[in-house]
């Protein structure tokens, strides 16, 4: 077996990865095994590469290359990782453990954790198995203690202990062996015999800090100082600490008595306090100034060292104010930090290096680098409250914008999209008199957000706070001035407008400078047009260039988007594959508030098919919408597809099903079912109803000139009966024959061959009911292929019967495996893009071989559907 | 870095105050923790359940954690 071991260390400065780097130091020669992006990951994050192109600075490339190299190193023996002293890992180690703790399924790597009860810490794990270790008995006990007092007989003589003092010690310590050692080892023999009153109570750590203290109190002056640099060192470096000792006036014969009071040991991994509470008892003891001392003296030693990290954290504690010298080593560490992915750890050094700036201005720009690199690892609750400490300094109107920008991201992200957008605006308006440039970026993102249905009284209208962009203005300029138009628009339902203004944007060429918000919003704009064929490409090409860089939530974006309009177009098993991937990936990675959104696109292609698995679906959206209700910037998006698939459940009537399509209030979820809509309310005898919805999306079709807009009007006008139903159907399909829309399409066929049949036109109705049953057929659409194929037998045709589904009872993760696996990827592709390591695939897909009783990847490429 | 690793600080630092006291307590802690030397403002948020301060001199972070802990209010990290 081999074991690897790492621990917490109190003192440590916040040096990204450092817990990790030493648990995996011993294995690092494996790392050409695993994929290379991955290793270069690893490397950078160690600091032994610098952070390149590429997903360098993507910390779950580190997660994933961490899992990766125990899994290779576990291939040729068990790996046992031991992480000691939990509580005190840095939070990047800790991030990055947790991770691989959370997905060893199938892999011959185990790793233990200990975590102190009464230490709070960044360690939360509460859905790891626990083993909360109990104490020692009486007996036990008594011999522990005798052990140690032969131990020490060379210098202390052996008393005999009295049964009612190993009682209440037993009782004091919960039987802790350490507790118990340290406590029999400070009583004096008569307290030991019960012949002196044992000291007054105090919790256990207190009582062994105070017992260690005493210890150290009877030491001479130097090796005090040797003890309390060893205390408040961090990288266990004899030659640091007998430097920086040196320079306190401690002469390195002071190390003997530090050895010898059993406080302090030199070892082979250099030097190593008894025990974490040594650390603490001497540290907490000395005076502020006298840490100060140590800090300094060993930021001295560490001068021109490599350490250079350690040396600013040494430095920031050793002064009493503020310092121009300490801030700029602060700055180098946060920014090497940042290139790293050590987000943390950057935003703690920006943090402190603002602490110690006097300049008010350049401290709220430290603050916003610290808040900015709190956002970008996900620590949502700090970001905020940076970003607000620097608003209090900050004079500058384009510092705040940029600082209001990140408060409002916070806010639609986490909580109210309402409130977000009101503090978008309140940026844009804040550097509109600067910097109108700026500005109109930050309108265009407002007006983004009110277009998905975010609104606030005490905002202005996004389309006022800046001018237009002069003619002859930069592109980037030119396309946010088009996109703010267009969004600006779509609020109004002004849907020419809208038209005019997305088309302008999208066709104007961009230089490949352009700032990636810009792309994502020209993206995000075809939903409003239900643009499918741009919005896929351009989702499809910011997911190229997300999968490139390892940028998380950039994909997890561009898949979950790029799901809506494959829902249009009938790319439903891509949709349920990229809505899979999506939320697999949030549930991966902890981005639970995320995972709503896939669900929603999962529940309505189930309920497009009508496939028996939609009322699961529905109901896992159900559960997570209850555990975490909607919000943000998808909220309403997933409300609209909520009810979408709670209205196409096949068991519902029609007045509920109206009553969930009536709640679909965002413009974009309304066109997605504008046909389910009208048909709905005509059939719960709502003509009312049905003919201001006609309306409202023949106004939408006028103003776009969209193909599926006016083949859904020309439906829709059937359906309400305005006008001649064939002659309507007709129209319908010309403009289908425009659009990529093919369940749409398919549709207006059986509708048009139910027409005819009914109109005893049995050999016309033939044609257009063949062509909408091999379109349901191809798109795995059961419930629409049956009805297709009861209207053919009725118009006399001996139908054929259906492709034969064979439902598998794969789990989500084997059905996301098996498909990605039918799709050409290596086990090792697929363990990337799911972010499970190779061997997790290989366990699972041996799970999927058995279910469907087949030996190879040959027969599961061969299978004519994805197994479900 | 240890919890009592000496942190002076000028500027601003807000303080995310744990089971965040009511407004009866605010007006204490904002009198006892502007009174720092070096603090020249002290506002409690009570709906955010955060504490301001700014220090126009250098202040002991350690200082104003100890005055909140004596005043019964514990922070998150």
């Amino acid at each position: 077996m081999t074991v690897l071991r790492t621990r917490g260390v109190e003192s440590e400065a916040p040096l990204p990865f450092a817990a990790l780097h030493r648990l995996l130091r011993p294995v690092l020669d494996r790392l050409d095994d695993i994929a290379a992006p991955q290793a270069e990951a690893l490397r950078a994050a160690f600091g032994e590469e610098a952070g390149g192109a590429g997903g360098a600075g993507d910390r779950h490339l580190v997660y994933l290359a961490t899992l990766n190299l125990l899994s290779e190193v576990g291939s040729d023996h068990p790996v046992l990782g031991i992480v000691d002293d939990a509580h005190w890992l840095d939070d990047a180690s800790a991030a990055a453990l947790l991770f691989v703790a959370r997905r060893l399924e199938g892999e011959p790597v185990a790793l233990i954790f200990a975590i102190r009860e009464d230490e709070r810490g960044a360690f939360d794990a509460p859905d790891l198995t626990t083993l909360t270790l109990g104490g020692v008995n009486a007996a036990t006990a008594a011999e522990l203690i005798a052990d140690q007092a032969a131990d020490l007989a060379a210098n202390q003589a052996a008393a005999p202990i009295a049964a009612s003092v190993l009682a209440e010690l037993v009782d004091v310590t919960d039987g802790n062996p350490l507790g118990l050692l340290e406590l029999s080892g400070a009583l004096t023999p008569a307290q030991l015999a019960g012949e002196q009153r044992l000291p007054a109570r105090l919790p256990l750590t207190e009582r062994v800090e105070r017992a260690f203290l005493d210890r150290y109190r009877k030491l001479d002056s130097s090796a005090q100082t040797v003890l309390l640099v060893a205390a408040a060192d961090d990288s266990g470096d004899p030659a640091t600490v007998a430097r920086a000792a040196a320079a306190l006036g401690a002469p390195e014969q002071a190390f003997d008595g530090a050895e010898e009071s059993g406080l302090l040991g030199v070892s082979e991994e250099g030097i190593v306090l008894r025990h974490p509470l040594v650390r603490s008892a001497i540290y907490g003891a000395a005076t502020s100034s006298r840490r100060r001392q140590a800090h300094r003296a060993l930021a001295d030693a560490l001068s021109g060292t490599v350490h250079e990290d350690r040396r600013a954290w040494h430095l920031a504690a050793s002064v009493d104010g503020p310092d121009p010298d300490v801030v700029t080593a602060l700055d180098e560490t946060a920014e090497r930090a940042s290139r790293r992915g050590g987000h943390e750890a950057a935003a703690a050094a920006w943090t402190r290096a603002a602490e110690l700036t006097l300049d008010s201005h350049a401290r709220a720009q430290r603050l916003l680098a610290a808040a900015a690199a709190n956002l970008a690892a996900g620590r949502h609750l700090d970001t905020e409250l940076l970003a607000r400490a620097a608003l209090v300094d900050a004079d500058d109107p384009l510092l705040r914008a940029d600082l209001l920008q990140l408060q409002g991201q916070v806010e639609w992200n986490t909580r109210s999209l309402d409130d977000g957008y009101r503090i978008v605006c309140q940026a844009a308006t804040t550097a509109a008199p600067h910097d109108p440039a700026r500005a109109r970026i930050l309108a265009m993102l407002a007006a983004a957000l009110a277009s998905f249905g975010a609104r606030s009284a005490d905002a202005p209208d996004p389309a006022t706070i800046v001018e237009a962009p002069a003619p002859d203005a930069a592109p980037d300029q030119v396309v946010a001035g088009h996109l703010l138009d267009g969004f600006t628009a779509v609020i109004r339902d002004d849907w020419a407008a809208a038209a005019t203004a997305l088309r302008r944007a999208w066709d104007t060429p961009l230089p490949p400078s352009t700032p990636p918000l810009l792309h994502a919003n020209l993206a995000i704009a075809t939903m409003h047009l239900g643009d499918d064929e741009r919005a896929i490409r351009l989702h499809d090409r910011q997911l190229q260039h997300a999968r490139d860089a390892g940028a998380i939530n950039m994909i997890e974006h561009a898949l979950t988007r790029g799901v809506v309009f494959r829902i249009a177009t009938g790319a439903w098993s891509e949709a349920a594959s990229a809505a899979q991937e999506a939320l697999l990936m949030d549930r991966n990675l902890g981005l639970h508030e995320l995972a709503a959104f896939p669900l929603a696109e999962l529940a309505v292609i189930a309920a497009l098919r009508g496939d028996p698995s939609a009322p699961q679906h529905l109901h896992d959206l159900d559960a997570e919408l209850e555990q975490r209700p909607a919000h943000g910037a998808t909220l309403g998006l997933v409300r609209g597809l909520h009810h979408w698939a709670a209205a196409r459940q096949l068991d519902v009537t029609p007045a509920t099903a109206l009553h969930h399509l009536q709640q679909i209030d965002l413009p974009v979820a309304r066109w997605l079912t504008a046909l389910d809509r009208i048909e709905t309310a005509v059939r719960a005898d709502r003509p009312d109803l049905a003919r201001t919805w006609l309306d409202e999306l023949t106004s939408f079709a006028e103003g776009t000139d969209m193909a599926w807009a006016w083949a859904t009007v020309h439906h829709a006008r059937a359906v309400v009966g305005d006008g001649d139903a064939e002659e309507n159907f007709t129209k319908a399909l010309e403009w289908h024959a425009q659009s990529p829309r093919l369940p749409a399409r398919a549709r207006t066929q059986l509708a048009l061959g139910e027409h005819l049949r009914r109109h005893r036109r049995r050999t016309d109705a033939r044609v257009p009911l063949r062509e909408a049953l091999d379109t349901f057929e191809s798109l795995g659409a059961g419930f629409w292929a049956d009805r297709a194929r009861q209207e053919l037998r009725a118009s006399g045709e001996t139908a054929r019967r259906g492709a034969n589904l064979v439902a598998s009872d794969l789990t989500p993760q084997e059905s996301q495996i098996a498909a990605l696996v039918r799709g050409g990827l290596s086990n090792k592709d697929v363990a990337a893009r799911l972010y499970i390591s190779p061997r997790t695939v290989d366990f699972h897909l041996r799970n999927v071989y058995t279910k469907l009783g087949i030996t190879s990847r040959t027969e599961l490429a061969a299978l004519a559907h994805d197994p479900t | 870095m240890m919890h009592n690793t000496p942190r002076t600080f000028v500027g601003t630092v807000v303080f995310r105050l744990a089971d965040p006291p009511s407004a009866e307590v605010g007006e204490p802690i904002e009198r006892h923790v502007g009174a720092l030397p070096g603090v020249s403002s002290c506002d409690f948020d009570e709906a955010a359940g955060l504490l301001v301060v700014t220090a126009d001199a250098p202040v002991e972070r350690a200082d104003v954690l100890a005055l909140l802990d004596h005043l019964g209010c514990r922070t998150t990290r």
